[in-house]
């Protein structure tokens, strides 16, 4: 399908950074170490009036900040939280954050919430669904929304389209941008059998605002997106392989169990531009 | 380990780690034998919200991952090998499963970071048993998985109305969850001792004091601090006997304070704290303290931030 051009996202290249994680809190305000910017998961601080405010707003004074997502259930067919998006949105105000992001998920219906990033059949009946959802966002943001490949541990029989022409569609559709987390890339490639490389070549990467690499736990039969310990060498070959191919953006390292010390995330984070010409 | 200027807990201040933060990681379920595949039948034509409802019923089941999978079949009709595929290493049960760990397993954890010393106090086990039932008696209806904790209070509260079964788990889940609510609470600008000063004396006995939202009062029957701090210094302790105890847990910027009080320090302070005037407040303690004692008490609230306004008089 021919694609049109789409208005660029507008979102500045920040370079490489790294998630802003409780165990760091002490030193990163003591010490105000050089980290390019930070990314933080938007829910730890929508509902609190509290210390991780005050904390958060320290950061943001002096670093990039990101807000990344991981409850606005895009996909869930339960009405759209708006409150929740106005709450984002206070937050997005209040620290600058340079953009938003979620994922291509729904997290619950009926109003229970699992807290997990589920998956969706990817058919035409989700993809129109999805779409009206992001143009609702977007017209609460004000800007493009930026949604995140997840990582998969089924796929539904009734899927008729690859989730990189999901995707592809999504963007063309409602101007959203992407978040490509090759991690999540290799580790559903892994689990359904497909070829990471195709998934890059079907992606609009004119659209990636982000990256996001990680680490995963290898279970042989399938991988589990953990976030632990370094990058394993196929997913930085899978950046390598996006930046060869066009794509141009932030780099983030997400590391969410058995955190190390900050230096260990930052040295990690560093080896990033081994793989991509990173942004100073 | 005292604030500068403030009342000087008697046990423990800390920088109270929060760390039931989300995250879009997913847990690691135990490594199993893949489960046989069987035919498929025809696909699933499902709509996207009854496909949601299956797999929402489904991984949220309080049995095994498959007993949620016959559950959502009962609902709707459809089967598993009809809405979800298997892969050439697991069948569709299998990987359905991790989604089904992963719902509880996020769940307790966050319980248990919520809980700790409720952990010590039950044993590993039998708090995860607990935040089973946490979990199947109140599913999470929010966004917000760090306000989720608060569930274990109306667990173990008791159910109609009776006496809770375990009054000092209770009560020691009440101090876990203050210093988590005190964390997240504002911390608007204090009442300052030169502003309570420039108040003419005359005044005094009719002045009401608002409380700062980032504290909380905690009587208890039991001596829940003392044990919670002797978790926290890396003791085993057993569960205490009863003997009465009151806790104000406050925070002064990133840290989180604990203090005992006497019951007669309590009673003035809870008085204050629920508007009581300050000249009716002082009269109950007549006899009990002299006034120089209570000023010195009133002197370290003051200075520990308790107060953010005064009014009245």
């Amino acid at each position: 399908m021919p694609r049109l051009r789409l208005p660029d996202l507008g979102f500045p290249d920040l370079g490489i950074g790294v998630g802003l994680r409780t165990p760091h809190y002490r030193e990163i305000l003591a010490d105000w170490p050089p980290v390019g910017w930070f990314e933080i998961i938007s829910d730890n601080y929508l509902e609190t009036q509290g210390r991780p405010l005050e904390i958060l707003d320290q950061v943001a004074a002096r670093y990039p900040v990101v807000m990344h997502g991981v409850s606005l259930s895009i996909g869930s067919t339960d009405p759209l939280d708006v409150a929740y998006v106005r709450r984002l949105v206070a937050l997005r105000d209040r620290v600058g954050a340079r953009w938003v992001s979620d994922h291509l998920c729904w997290t619950g219906v009926q109003g229970r919430n699992s807290h997990d990033l589920l998956p969706l059949p990817l058919t035409p009946e989700s993809l129109a669904h999805v779409a009206a959802r992001v143009d609702q966002v977007q017209q609460l943001l004000g800007t493009p929304l930026i949604l995140e490949n997840p990582s998969t541990y089924v796929e539904f029989r009734g899927s008729s389209i690859t989730e990189p022409d999901f995707l592809a569609q999504l963007c063309h559709r409602t101007g959203c941008g992407l978040l490509l987390d090759v991690n999540n890339v290799y580790v559903s490639s892994r689990n359904h059998g497909f070829d990471p490389m195709s998934y890059l070549d079907a992606l609009p990467l004119d659209r990636v605002a982000q990256f996001h690499v990680a680490g995963h736990t290898d279970l042989d039969t399938h991988c589990i997106d953990t976030h632990i310990g370094p990058v394993v060498r196929p997913v930085w070959e899978l950046l390598r392989a996006a930046w060869s191919r066009g794509a141009r953006a932030s780099i983030l390292l997400e590391w969410d169990a058995e955190i190390p010390a900050l230096e260990v995330v930052l040295r990690e984070a560093a080896l990033a531009r081994e793989y991509a010409v990173v942004a100073p | 380990m005292t604030p500068a200027g403030g009342p000087a807990p008697t046990e423990g201040g800390a920088a109270e780690v929060l760390d039931v933060e989300r995250a879009s990681a997913t847990p690691t379920p135990p490594v199993r034998k893949p489960r046989r595949r069987t035919a498929s039948p025809p696909a699933s034509t499902l709509p996207l919200g009854g496909a949601q409802s299956w797999f929402l019923e489904a991984i949220t089941h309080p049995g095994s991952v498959s007993s949620g999978a016959l559950a959502a079949r009962r609902t709707t009709g459809t089967s598993i090998d009809a809405l979800l595929t298997s892969s050439p290493a697991l069948s569709a049960l299998d990987r359905l499963a991790v989604y089904h760990y992963a719902y509880r397993a996020r769940l307790i954890d966050a319980l248990a970071d919520d809980y700790p010393t409720l952990r010590h106090a039950l044993g590993v086990t039998a708090f995860e048993s607990l935040a089973r039932r946490v979990i199947d008696r109140f599913p999470s209806q929010t966004p917000n998985l760090n306000a989720y904790g608060r569930v274990m209070l109306d667990h173990l509260a008791g159910r109609d109305g009776r006496p809770p079964r375990r009054p000092f788990l209770l009560d020691l889940a009440r101090l876990e969850w203050a210093l988590v609510e005190v964390i997240h609470a504002p911390t608007p600008p204090r009442l300052t001792p030169a502003a309570l000063r420039s108040i003419p004396p005359e005044r005094w006995p009719n002045l009401r004091f608002s409380g700062s939202p980032s504290l909380r009062l905690l009587p208890s029957r039991w001596p829940v601090n003392r044990y919670l701090q002797a978790f926290r210094s890396g003791e085993a302790p057993a569960l205490p006997k009863p003997n009465p105890s009151c806790l104000l847990v406050y925070r002064q910027g990133f840290t989180v304070w604990r203090m005992d009080l006497s019951p007669l320090t309590h009673g003035l302070l809870a008085s204050l704290l629920s508007g009581v005037p300050l000249g009716e407040a002082l009269e109950a303690v007549e006899g009990h303290a002299g006034a120089d004692q209570v000023m010195r008490w009133f002197e370290a609230w003051v200075s520990g931030g308790v107060f953010t306004g005064v009014a009245g008089g």
